[in-house]
């Protein structure tokens, strides 16, 4: 369970980038993020992973507080997918990059090695693992990225905009994937639709604020709410209002 | 390239990379006076070359930068070294002239052999292999990010000049006085990047990667090549091949 108390953020300028953020995510959960540019859903992110430092306010993932001293052991529980995949894999080959975090956490070469075959399977990418991430399209870059978080095995993934850059056949293999996941899932996007589909409560994040919460059918057809906030109307919920 | 199924691709990486430091101590250590004696050295990447299936078109375009940057260092040898080592005819060659071949010949040689290496040679096992010599894994790590930044760092590169292309009225090239700004932009978004990327290794752990075993076990036969090359490697340095060759045949 993660929960998210109070939470500020605050620049070196005096601006807010999260101001007095409250958020409890039970297992299991599909929590969608919602917000314009510049909301700060990308912040949140990374503050609860303790990549920004944390000005009020505090992060426990299973009653541990996030602080220097348990951020090993927090990162081990929450995974990241970055929104622009060239940002996630850094190494020279996809199947290094998925070996990179299992090394960092000391697994053995034999645990590693089965990890990643198991994982490529999964995703079905095995064809991809002695190829150089800049060699891939976009659809396979997001699949890689995800697959070097999948096989930390976290208990809860935060996804940043997994819909970005990528063409209709790879978005919905990509939601698909994401629709098999059963970890905690937090999702930051524009996508109405996929938030729709993969997620079962939202929250709207403007200006660094929470300025609504609640279950995603309370969210997404509350008309009035999402123009406030920029988005356009769902397909789904356009569709549900005809007939 | 480096996953190919020859001769060479199949020697294990340690071989290879032990037999290539041999192989640059060797030429490096040819006097700037004796071009000839780098002639029979040509032989190790003509061989590894041919053996490994490599373009020669391939490791030849990407020696070719490297030659501005020699050439311009040797230039002086022409002007500073003016004493006359023979003649060609009538024609004077001043010992500047000989360590200028030398240096390209050198160059050529070396940078070559690098390329094959790097050519036939998964980078992980030559990570491995680093860290089987005790390198620290800091420099490793340099290394690995080195190699996939600089594809980012060319895509960068390319996007902005093509955004300036396009832009820019029919104009071929950057114009000198947008220079300033564009490589700033460019320093500016690679430390952007640069940042995200280090916050994707830190999601990941980094900072107590542990060595690592290779699962590409040393074979007696080997060892046995390496030994054979070095050597040969040992024998075109102490004999003057090119000398017997010479007088034999003139």
């Amino acid at each position: 369970m993660i929960t998210i108390e109070n939470l500020s953020v605050e620049y070196e300028d005096g601006t807010f980038a999260l101001r007095a953020i409250n958020l409890k995510v039970c297992d299991g959960d599909s929590i969608a993020i919602l917000g314009e540019n510049g909301a700060g859903k990308t912040t949140l992110f990374y503050t609860m992973l303790g990549l920004l430092k944390i000005s009020d306010g505090k992060i426990l993932v299973n009653d541990i507080e996030l602080s220097s001293p348990t951020l090993k052991q927090i990162r081990s529980q929450i995974g990241l997918v970055f929104q622009n995949p060239d940002d996630q894999l850094f190494m020279p080959t996809v199947e290094e990059d998925i070996a990179f975090g299992l090394r960092s956490y000391g697994k053995s070469e034999e645990e590693i090695n089965k990890k990643i075959r198991d994982i490529a399977e999964r995703l079905g990418i095995v064809r991809l693992l002695k190829k150089a991430p800049y060699k891939l399209s976009g659809g396979e870059k997001r699949l890689a990225a995800l697959a070097t978080v999948l096989a930390m095995e976290p208990q809860a993934i935060l996804f940043d905009e997994p819909s970005s850059f990528l063409d209709p056949r790879s978005r919905r293999t990509v939601i698909n994937l994401l629709k098999e996941i059963r970890d905690t899932k937090m999702i930051a996007t524009h996508d109405i639709d996929l938030a729709w589909e993969l997620c079962d409560r939202a929250i709207i994040l403007s200006k660094g604020e929470v300025v609504a919460e609640g279950s995603i059918e309370e969210i997404l057809k509350n008309e009035n709410l999402l123009m406030k906030y920029g988005f356009e109307l769902t397909t789904r919920s356009q569709t549900d209002r005809r007939f | 390239m480096a996953n190919g199924n020859t001769v060479i691709h199949k020697l294990h990486p340690y071989v290879k990379s032990v037999v290539l430091v041999f192989y640059l101590i060797i030429v490096l250590s040819v006097s700037p006076y004796q071009f000839d004696r780098l002639a029979p050295f040509i032989l190790f990447p003509a061989v590894a070359i041919s053996f490994a299936e490599i373009p020669f078109r391939f490791i030849f375009h990407r020696i070719l930068p490297v030659f501005p940057f020699v050439i311009f260092a040797g230039l002086s040898n022409l002007w500073f070294d003016r004493r006359i080592a023979f003649f060609m005819d009538s024609l004077p060659i001043t010992y500047g002239a000989v360590s200028f071949i030398t240096l390209i010949l050198k160059t050529f040689l070396t940078v070559s052999a690098v390329l094959i290496l790097l050519t036939t040679t998964p980078m992980k096992s030559l990570t491995d292999f680093l860290r089987r010599i005790k390198i620290p894994e800091l420099i490793i790590t340099q290394i690995m990010l080195s190699y996939r930044y600089i594809t980012l760092l060319v895509d960068e590169v390319s996007v902005m000049e093509t955004a300036y292309l396009l832009r820019s009225c029919g104009k071929q090239r950057i114009e000198l006085k947008h220079i300033g700004s564009f490589i700033g932009q460019i320093l500016l978004r690679s430390y952007d990047r640069a940042a995200r990327v280090a916050f994707a290794m830190k999601c990941r752990g980094y900072g107590n990667i542990s060595n690592i075993s290779s699962s590409n076990p040393l074979k007696p036969v080997d060892i046995l090549i390496g030994l054979g090359m070095i050597g040969l490697i040992f024998g075109l340095r102490v004999w003057d091949i090119s000398g017997v060759l010479s007088r034999l045949f003139l």
